[in-house]
């Protein structure tokens, strides 16, 4: 067996500067408060032995998941060496780890007690070789994680099962069958499942629109006269040739006699058939002289309608103007009467304003007279008037008088003569200018008219004479053209019914063949099973299941491998866990303790059984307390029943008394000072009761570390008091 | 399947219900069993396994039949009991399952016992298992059976065709 005999440590996680810790003592206690650096002191000698092994997430140790090998705060190498004393002397064991790199396997020396140094795969097979041990049996009978401890302190089933796999060492068919589930290769498959079900779905919907499409088609073919069991692609054939034929018989009656058709010989040919005589057979008749003839009389018809309207408007309008000009003159007489009129009531007019001028002018004068008299002072005695007779007592004021008013009346009476004649004279000139605007108008419209007879001689493509009557001329050949019209009509009337007929011999065709084709359609979609993709895509899906069945045999194989393993050890080590579990809980309503395996019938996993030895189950009153006792049973029943098998001659304990009393570390001592009897111990705690109890009543000698102190920059702090 | 045998299926469940259409399934299917060729076929409507089929090469197959619309079929207990006991006696346990839905068949699954729990199965487990060369055989041959007899059987049901199988065994007697 291997005695640990020194461990050197430099830049290992927490460390900066080289550490030596010398084990010269059966017991050797790393004492201190957390996070000084006794747990990565042990870790340190796990690194140097296991490299990889002993980190990440298949320790099933989840705090190793991302573990850093280097220092974070003062990088550099990282070395870490261990010595041991063998059987035949003294063996040197050294893993460095270069600065790049947080993680790291790291490269291994051995050096062998004759001073064979060797290095890399040869020094990892050198050490396999010596120890003949694996990081999962260092874990479970050498080095009693704290992590284990912290785990199994955990009232959920699932956590504590996967926390006593990890105590058994099975931590790894654990991490196998989860890696297996992680891949959810059932989910795979089932979504392949889905996607089959998904095409097998839309297969059917497909099939139902076109069994409701076919049922539409068929309803509407019986109706048509179409028996049900013509309903298929020979009689589409058939049918196909009597509409041809048709046509072409309806081509030479037509007159047309280079049309040609190709009558369909397939049943692919068809559609295509079908939508050409739909297009020819309108163009065929389009084609048809007497439809032509009906065409060009129609367009005659309507191109005559217009100068017709335009003519008949036009002579309307003459026969309106005329009649206007003529009542005006009929009236007031012509043109000519009427400037004879204007010119005497003009001459009247001039000559009652000589008048007016005249009398004023006279007025005026005798005013001046009877003013001047009145200056020679006539007046003053009564005198009788010479105008109207009578005595007045001043004749010149009366005769002034007099005079103004006799001018006044007499210049009245011509004004009102002159008015007279003038506005007269107004109304004929007004009455000149009306007759000459109806004369204007009567010329434009007989203009128009003019116009219009000759868009009736374009229209009936000849001159029209001044002794003809354009309308009479239009008039005779509407009637032929309407004549014309009703003879072709009667013509395409014939010979519309086989149109017709053709038309409705398309439809049935159409039908028929709707009907086919919905059927055609359906029929692919049914096939859909016997095709080539459909048949790799089945041996596709059997394959999956295949592959999902082998995995899922593998994993139970696996969970059986695990499960009799984990049967395995606990049958071997179980009077020990038993034996260890009694004195460590000392726990006076458990008189032992049963310990047995099975199945976790929902994964598969193993599932860990507790009984009491009276038959009661005891995980409902086990303390925390108690399951600490219970890691640390299992940790001891394990090496107890690994025995001499076992190669490391100690024993390394991390912090075992997490929740244990006063009294269970008391039981724990005395179960450790029985060990010691065996084995060399490493114990790291942070209790100070434990740590005393252990000084005081562990019999062998003792050295003792204390680690004082962490920093970034320094690392821990260690004494090792003399 | 073709669609029109699958519609024929449908039909005759939909008159019969799921219960007996399970029994007309499996009678379908053993004379179907009968047609391909093998010279001793046994059916059973009340226990014990479904179906006994002996090939005239001697290739002992007994069948537990479900039919099932769903993805899963149920084993139960008896079943499991049945199909281990024959197995101990010679016979090739074999699982024939019909999923009634289009483009499905009969799987004939010969998975092993020691892998089979009571419960429900996916079938997607059971084609891990299928045994390819006997669906081959006889899914073509209850087609034939299910088209030649379906008015028969829609007319009659469970009872037409026991006759006919009764007709078949005394004719191999």
């Amino acid at each position: 067996m291997f005695e640990l005999a020194r461990l050197k440590v430099r830049r290992f996680r927490g460390f900066v500067d080289e550490e030596e810790f010398v084990f010269d003592q059966p017991v050797v206690l790393l004492y201190g408060e957390n996070h000084r650096g006794k747990s990565s002191t042990l870790n340190a000698l796990e690194w140097c032995l296991f490299g990889d092994q002993c980190f990440g997430a298949k320790t099933g140790i989840r705090e190793r998941v991302d573990w850093e090998i280097p220092n974070r705060y003062v990088p550099g190498d990282v070395t870490v060496t261990a010595e041991f004393n063998g059987p035949d002397g003294r063996y040197t064991i050294r893993r460095d780890h270069v600065a790049a790199g947080r993680r790291g396997a790291g490269t291994v020396t051995v050096v062998l007690p004759d001073e064979t140094k060797l290095h890399g795969d040869e020094a990892q097979h050198q050490l396999y070789q010596l120890f003949r041990s694996s990081f999962q049996e260092f874990m479970t009978t050498v080095y009693q994680h704290q992590e284990a401890i912290r785990s199994i302190l955990t009232q959920e089933p699932r956590q504590r099962n996967e926390a006593i796999d990890r105590l058994l060492g099975l931590s790894e068919y654990r991490e196998l069958l989860g890696g297996i589930d992680k891949a959810q290769l059932e989910k795979t498959e089932k979504a392949l499942e889905g996607k089959f079900e998904n095409l097998r779905q839309r297969a059917e919907q497909s099939i139902r629109t076109y069994n409701n499409l076919i049922g539409e088609e068929k309803s509407k073919a019986i109706a048509a006269g179409i028996p049900e069991q013509d309903l298929n692609q020979q009689e589409a054939l058939r049918r196909a040739k009597e509409i041809g034929d048709a046509v072409e018989r309806l081509a030479q009656d037509l007159g047309l006699a280079d049309f040609q058709l190709t009558i369909p010989q397939a049943y692919d040919e068809i559609a295509e058939f079908r939508e050409w005589v739909k297009t020819e057979a309108d163009q065929l008749w389009a084609k048809a002289p007497d439809v032509v003839k009906q065409e060009n009389l129609a367009r005659e018809q309507q191109d005559l309608a217009s100068p017709k309207g335009n003519y008949e408007s036009a002579r309307a309008a003459v026969t309106k103007a005329q009649g206007e000009r003529d009542e005006l003159v009929r009236e007031h007489g012509d043109e000519t009467a009427l400037i004879t009129i204007a010119d005497k009531q003009r001459g009247k007019t001039k000559e009652l304003e000589q008048r007016i001028r005249q009398t004023n002018d006279r007025a005026n004068l005798v005013g001046e007279a009877i003013q001047y008299l009145k200056t020679a002072s006539l007046g003053g005695a009564v005198q009788r008037c010479p105008l109207c007779g009578t005595e007045v007592p001043d004749l010149l004021a009366h005769l002034e008088s007099e005079w103004e008013e006799r001018i006044k009346k007499e210049v009245e009476q011509l004004d009102d003569q002159r008015k007279t004649h003038k506005s007269e004279l107004e109304r004929v000139e007004s009455l000149t200018k009306e007759l000459k605007a109806l004369e204007t108008n009567l010329d434009a419209t007989r203009a128009a008219a003019d116009q219009s007879v000759q868009e009736i001689g374009a229209a009936l493509g000849r001159d029209i004479g001044k002794e003809e009557d354009p309308g009479a001329l239009v008039n005779a050949r509407l009637k032929q053209i309407a004549s014309e019209l009703e003879a072709v009509r009667q013509a395409i009337e014939e010979k519309r019914p086989r149109i017709g007929a053709l038309h409705d011999e398309l439809a049935q065709l159409r039908t028929i063949d709707e009907i086919v084709r919905y059927e055609r359609k359906r029929a692919a979609v049914e096939r859909i099973w016997e095709t080539t993709e459909f048949a790799e895509l089945s041996a596709l899906r059997d394959q999956t299941s295949e592959l999902v069945e082998d995995v899922r045999a593998i994993r139970d194989s696996i969970a059986a491998v695990s499960r009799e393993e984990a049967q395995e050890r606990v049958a071997a080590a179980g009077a020990a866990v038993d034996g260890y579990f009694c004195r460590l809980a000392n726990h006076p309503a458990i008189p032992g303790l049963l310990m047995g395996v099975t199945e976790d019938t929902r994964s598969g996993l193993n599932s860990y059984v507790f009984k009491s030895k009276d038959g009661t189950d005891p995980t409902p009153i086990l303390s925390q307390g108690d399951l600490n006792c219970l890691a640390l049973s299992l940790f001891l029943g394990l090496a107890e029943a690994m025995g001499e098998t076992q190669p490391f001659a100690f024993m390394m304990l991390d912090d075992p008394t997490q929740s244990l009393g006063s009294e269970m570390k008391l039981q724990l001592v005395s179960v450790l000072e029985g060990i010691g009897d065996r084995r060399r111990l490493i114990i790291s705690t942070a209790d100070t009761e434990f740590k005393d109890l252990l000084m005081a009543n562990i019999t062998k000698s003792k050295a003792l570390y204390n680690f004082l102190d962490w920093t970034e920059q320094g690392g821990p702090q260690i004494t090792r008091p003399s | 399947m073709k669609v029109s045998t699958f519609q024929h299926l449908v039909r005759i469940r939909e008159k019969f219900g799921p219960g007996l259409f399970g029994k007309i399934a499996q009678k379908l299917l053993a004379l179907a069993l009968c047609d391909t060729g093998f010279s001793y076929v046994v059916e059973r409507g009340v226990q014990g396994v479904d179906v006994d089929a002996t090939s005239s090469k001697g290739d002992k197959y007994t069948l537990e039949v479900k039919t099932t619309e769903g993805d899963s079929i149920y084993l139960s207990k008896e079943n499991l009991d049945a199909l281990r006991d024959r197995a101990a006696d010679g016979y090739v346990p074999v699982i024939a399952a019909l999923r009634l839905q289009m483009f499905e068949d009969w799987l004939f699954a010969k998975i092993p016992l020691s892998r089979v729990r009571r419960g429900s199965i996916p079938l997607a487990r059971l084609r891990a298992y299928h045994i390819i060369k006997l669906e081959a055989l006889v899914c073509p041959a209850f087609e034939a059976v299910v088209n030649q007899h379906f008015t028969g059987v829609l007319a009659r049901g469970e009872r037409y065709l026991a006759e006919l199988l009764a007709q078949r065994r005394q004719g191999d007697t």
